[in-house]
């Protein structure tokens, strides 16, 4: 466990170093030594996350005493402000998901810096795209790492920095700039309510550490309402980053970046990093603020979805899932659980990945063509990619024996477990979407990722002239292999996924079960206290049935299987029903107005785009074009004449100094002339002048002297 | 009447004022120096005067005679200085001195 | 006796000054000067002071008046114009010389002199020899001194001009 520390630290340092290094070198380093380079790189950390899995897991020795596995998390806290009477500390809070959130990161940055050295050949800023990548990784371990707030918006921030390098990596196109712009500002929206969030936590609760703050909410306390409003606002920070309904706008459009880089952080890490500070800040969640995040999810769930069903594009239509996913992951943490969200982040790394770089696979045969008319039959030309996209949709949809099956139940079945609970409460029957929607998701959910793979790769070539050179690149293939795995075995019991998630739980009760009438971390504890936590259908773990509510719970796990078990069998075959001759049926339907404004309508993304639009951005832009209006027409007048004004008053002095001082000076000068020029003349030279003169004024003195005298 | 001093004393003033008004007439420059040995002889007699109506010390007599040996080294001097006048001017005439005008 | 030749000395005195002080022509007003002179050294004697009458004949006639004539000699040109001073000069000249008599009258005639008859001495000479070598020692030394760069000078300044080569 000692060595835990520096394997961390240097986690953390070597892709700092690797950028800088890179930047450094970048026109020393031709095409494919830089991407050696940064492979290079990601393999040691990815040597460095299993080192660092392997001492932790060997950590605690099974004694719940000390740090590791099962036992205790490891804190390393160093003091770095204090104002007033509070401090601001710097805090390194390494617990199970830690460990586990840097083996998947370090795992899908591997497989996507080998990938794009062959997908960015040829690119004019190659070495640069890897180095921004390792500034990535260097962002997202220090975020993972991070045990106090003020620690983790620093690197939030930087990981923001991050993804507008990344998205406008291409920045000659005019979609890559605005795009990276989009993303930043939207982003920005959301860390506004977070830092607000934040200052409200650490001004009631004293510190910023993790661990302080959630000892402290229950030792303390803070008002229920206060501490609901510091909750969502932190919330709105994850609203951003992780595209939740309402700033979802900026997820589909940052797909104009490279694909490698959506695979890594649009769909694997930094927009996970949303639900990730959801998962720490969990304890701090008043129910009213989880029943908010709830809503927000399920929203987000149903615009993901629908708007994924309509889209042309390969890559936004991956994006809107994406979206979709997220919202999977907020309601799970909004219905109190905990494994299910970070469980499903980790599954859902893993399989996103895997369809973006299979999507990526495509556009590099297609010569960057994303849009699906395009596409068509690609199965002959690129037959790994077609299986690795198909591994990825099953994984996706909830196939049985793939990972996303075992996260997507825990979920559901938590949900129905929550709605059962709500309505022996008496809640309001609305409160039932919240099961509801994720369900129906389900079963859109194969739906669009079918119609996606088989517009692509199925059936006939839309365009032939195209997809004749497509050529399947065999070094973009040995990621999706390695991807393709990890999407069918994160899930099972035996691979360190699922019992790290579970045992982060356990290791943070050190913290917060001290308390055992106020919230845990335990899921469905707090919404409506039930400290146990729901388990899956597969596994024959024996709970402990002393609680009646425990009975709801194992009901609700039941009722999800039979909700959604063949959810994606059924979505699949609605997807080949509908698409196997490609557009030809949804063209046909769209000759029925309402059906094309549907589509229409979800393609564009329910139009939240021209809403902001006319809502937000024209007003700013008329506000901007107004003070530019004053600034020319008003200020700048007004200055110039200021300007004049001085200029004019030089002027006046300089003849009043030329004039009248000068004047002055010139007539003292010519009086002292002239008073000279009198005086000169007793000085004529001439002897006898002078003589007189002394005669005289001696015969005066002598006449004064005598008239005193006598 | 018996010889007082006053006699001697008011004829001193009288050659005295008769050596001023030459020393400013005269434009000639030993016209001028005239008037000056004018002026020392007046003086002279001034002094020898007071000394035969004072006392027995002879300091009168004494302050003459080096009155008159000065007076005499002053005219050679000046007798130079108007030979050399006259060599650079041309003329005698002390009108024409008027350089050292301000 | 005395007051008798008193004003016939001082009558030959003052006619010698009105002539030097009237006199246009220079030679002229160098014998009036002489005459002015020759009764300024009666007026000794009869002052009792016969050395200084001996000394004033023999070193202001003998010498300086002689040394006059000489410079009157070595600076005259040919065809000597007569140097008259102008109107305004003349009566400016008469006014303060008449002022500085007025006032000199009025001294003199406003002061009343202690009248003491002193007996003649002897020898009139030996007092004033040790005068001269006791009490006046200094002066008769510098007065030598004197002399000697009076000789220096004169005999510089009085050089040739040496004419620049054109």
């Amino acid at each position: 466990m000692s060595s835990l520390p520096y394997l961390l630290l240097a986690m953390l340092l070597l892709p700092l170093l690797g950028s800088v290094l890179l930047l450094w070198l970048e026109d020393r380093l031709d095409e494919p030594l830089g991407g050696y380079a940064a492979t290079a790189f990601a393999a040691m950390e990815l040597g460095l996350a299993v080192a660092a899995m392997v001492v932790w897991l060997q950590g605690s020795g099974g004694v719940p005493s000390l740090a590791g596995f099962g036992g205790l998390p490891y804190v390393q806290s160093f003091r770095w402000a204090a104002v007033g009477g509070q401090s601001l500390d710097l805090q390194m809070y390494v617990d199970s998901l830690t460990i586990v959130m840097l083996a998947m990161i370090t795992f899908v940055n591997l497989a996507v810096t080998f990938y794009s050295i062959a997908y960015l050949r040829g690119d004019k800023r190659f070495t640069r795209f890897f180095a921004y990548l390792l500034l990535f990784v260097f962002s997202i371990v220090g975020l993972v790492l991070s045990g106090s707030l003020v620690g983790l918006l620093i690197f939030w921030e930087l990981v923001g920095l991050c993804s507008y390098l990344l998205i406008g990596f291409w920045h000659e196109k005019p979609a890559a700039r605005s795009a990276a712009i989009k993303a930043f500002l939207t982003n920005r929206v959301g860390d506004v309510g977070f830092i607000v969030g934040m200052g409200m936590f650490v001004a009631y609760l004293g510190s910023a550490t993790l661990p302080e703050l959630w000892v402290s909410s229950h030792v303390e306390g803070m008002p229920h309402t206060l501490m609901t409003v510091a909750g969502v606002l932190v919330f709105c920070g994850a609203i951003g980053k992780s595209a939740q309904f309402p700033l979802q706008t900026w997820l589909p459009d940052a797909m104009a970046g490279p694909t490698p880089a959506s695979a890594m952080i649009h769909a694997a890490t930094m927009v996970a990093a949303g639900v990730f500070l959801l998962a720490r800040v969990f304890p701090l969640l008043t129910t009213d603020a989880r029943l908010f995040i709830a809503i927000v999810g399920a929203t987000t769930i149903t615009v993901g979805t629908l708007c994924a069903l309509a889209q042309r594009d390969i890559k936004r239509a991956l994006a809107y899932s994406t979206m979709a996913q997220l919202g999977y992951m907020v309601l799970a943490i909004g219905l109190g659980s905990w494994i299910g969200a970070t469980f499903h982040l980790l599954t859902h790394a893993f399989f996103k990945s895997l369809l973006f770089l299979s999507a990526g696979s495509v556009l590099a045969a297609m010569h960057h063509e994303s849009r699906l008319e395009r596409f068509g039959g690609l199965w002959r030309h690129l037959p790994v990619t077609t299986i690795a996209f198909a591994i990825g949709s099953l994984a996706m949809a909830g196939a049985p024996y793939l990972s996303g099956f075992y996260s997507k139940e825990l979920i559901i079945g938590h949900a129905a477990a929550w709605s059962a609970l709500a309505r022996d409460d008496g809640r309001s029957a609305v409160l039932s979407l919240l099961l509801w929607i994720p369900v129906i998701a389900a079963y859109l959910t194969p739906l669009y990722l079918t119609r996606l793979w088989v517009l692509t790769f199925f059936g006939r070539t839309r365009d032939r002239s195209l997809s004749r050179h497509a050529r399947e690149a065999g070094v973009l293939s040995f990621p999706l292999v390695m991807l393709s795995g990890l999407a069918i075995v994160a899930g099972y019991g035996w691979f360190p996924v699922r019992s790290m998630v579970e045992s982060a739980v356990t290791e943070t009760q050190h913290y917060v079960q001290a308390f055992p009438q106020t919230i845990s971390v335990d899921p469905l504890a707090g919404s409506w206290p039930v400290p146990q936590e729901a388990v899956d259908t597969d596994a024959d773990t024996a709970t402990q049935p002393a609680d009646p509510l425990e009975t709801r719970v194992t009901d609700g796990a039941t009722r999800a299987a039979s909700l959604t078990g063949w959810a994606w069998l059924v979505g699949m075959i609605a997807g080949f029903a509908i698409y196997a001759r490609g557009f030809e049926l949804t063209d046909r339907l769209a000759k029925f107005v309402p059906f094309h404004a549907l589509r229409r309508w979800l393609a564009s993304g329910m139009y939240f785009d021209d809403l902001y639009a006319l809502v937000l951005v024209a007003p700013t832009q008329a506000l901007s074009w107004a003070a530019t209006a004053i600034d020319r027409n008003v200020l700048d007048p007004a200055i110039d004449f200021t300007a004049r004004s001085v200029a004019q008053l030089g002027r006046t002095t300089a003849y009043f100094d030329q004039q009248i001082v000068d004047g002055v000076v010139r007539s003292t000068a010519a009086a002292a002339w002239q008073g000279a020029a009198v005086a000169r003349g007793t000085q004529g030279g001439r002897v006898r002048v002078y003589v007189a003169s002394a005669v005289l004024t001696l015969a005066l003195g002598a006449a004064v002297v005598l008239w005193m005298v006598i | 009447m018996t010889l007082g001093l006053h006699h001697f004393l008011f004829l001193g003033a009288i050659l005295f004022a008769c050596g001023i008004v030459t020393v400013l007439i005269k434009r000639h420059a030993i016209g001028i120096l005239m008037g000056v040995e004018l002026m020392l002889n007046a003086a002279n007699l001034n002094l020898v005067a007071f000394d035969h109506y004072t006392g027995t010390a002879p300091h009168g007599q004494t302050f003459a005679l080096f009155v008159i040996v000065i007076a005499a080294a002053e005219a050679a001097v000046a007798l130079a200085i108007f030979m050399n006048f006259h060599n650079n001017f041309a003329s005698i005439d002390v009108d024409r001195g008027s350089e050292l005008r301000g | 006796m005395d007051v008798a030749l008193f004003y016939a000395l001082a009558a030959l005195v003052v006619a010698g000054a009105i002539g030097v002080v009237t006199g246009r022509h220079i030679v002229r007003m160098a014998i009036q000067l002489l005459a002015a002179l020759l009764g300024v050294a009666g007026l000794y004697v009869l002052l009792a002071a016969e050395f200084i009458a001996a000394a004033q004949l023999v070193i202001y006639v003998g010498g300086t008046l002689v040394l006059i004539i000489f410079g009157v000699m070595l600076t005259a040109r040919s065809g000597t114009s007569v140097l008259r001073p102008s109107r305004a000069e003349a009566i400016v000249a008469a006014v303060a010389g008449l002022a500085l008599l007025t006032v000199l009258c009025v001294a003199i005639g406003s002061t009343s002199f202690p009248h003491v008859i002193v007996p003649r001495p002897a020898d009139a000479v030996a007092p004033l020899g040790g005068a001269l070598l006791n009490q006046y020692l200094f002066p008769f030394e510098l007065a030598s001194l004197l002399l000697l760069a009076v000789m220096l000078g004169a005999a510089y300044l009085a050089r040739p001009l040496q004419r620049r080569p054109r």
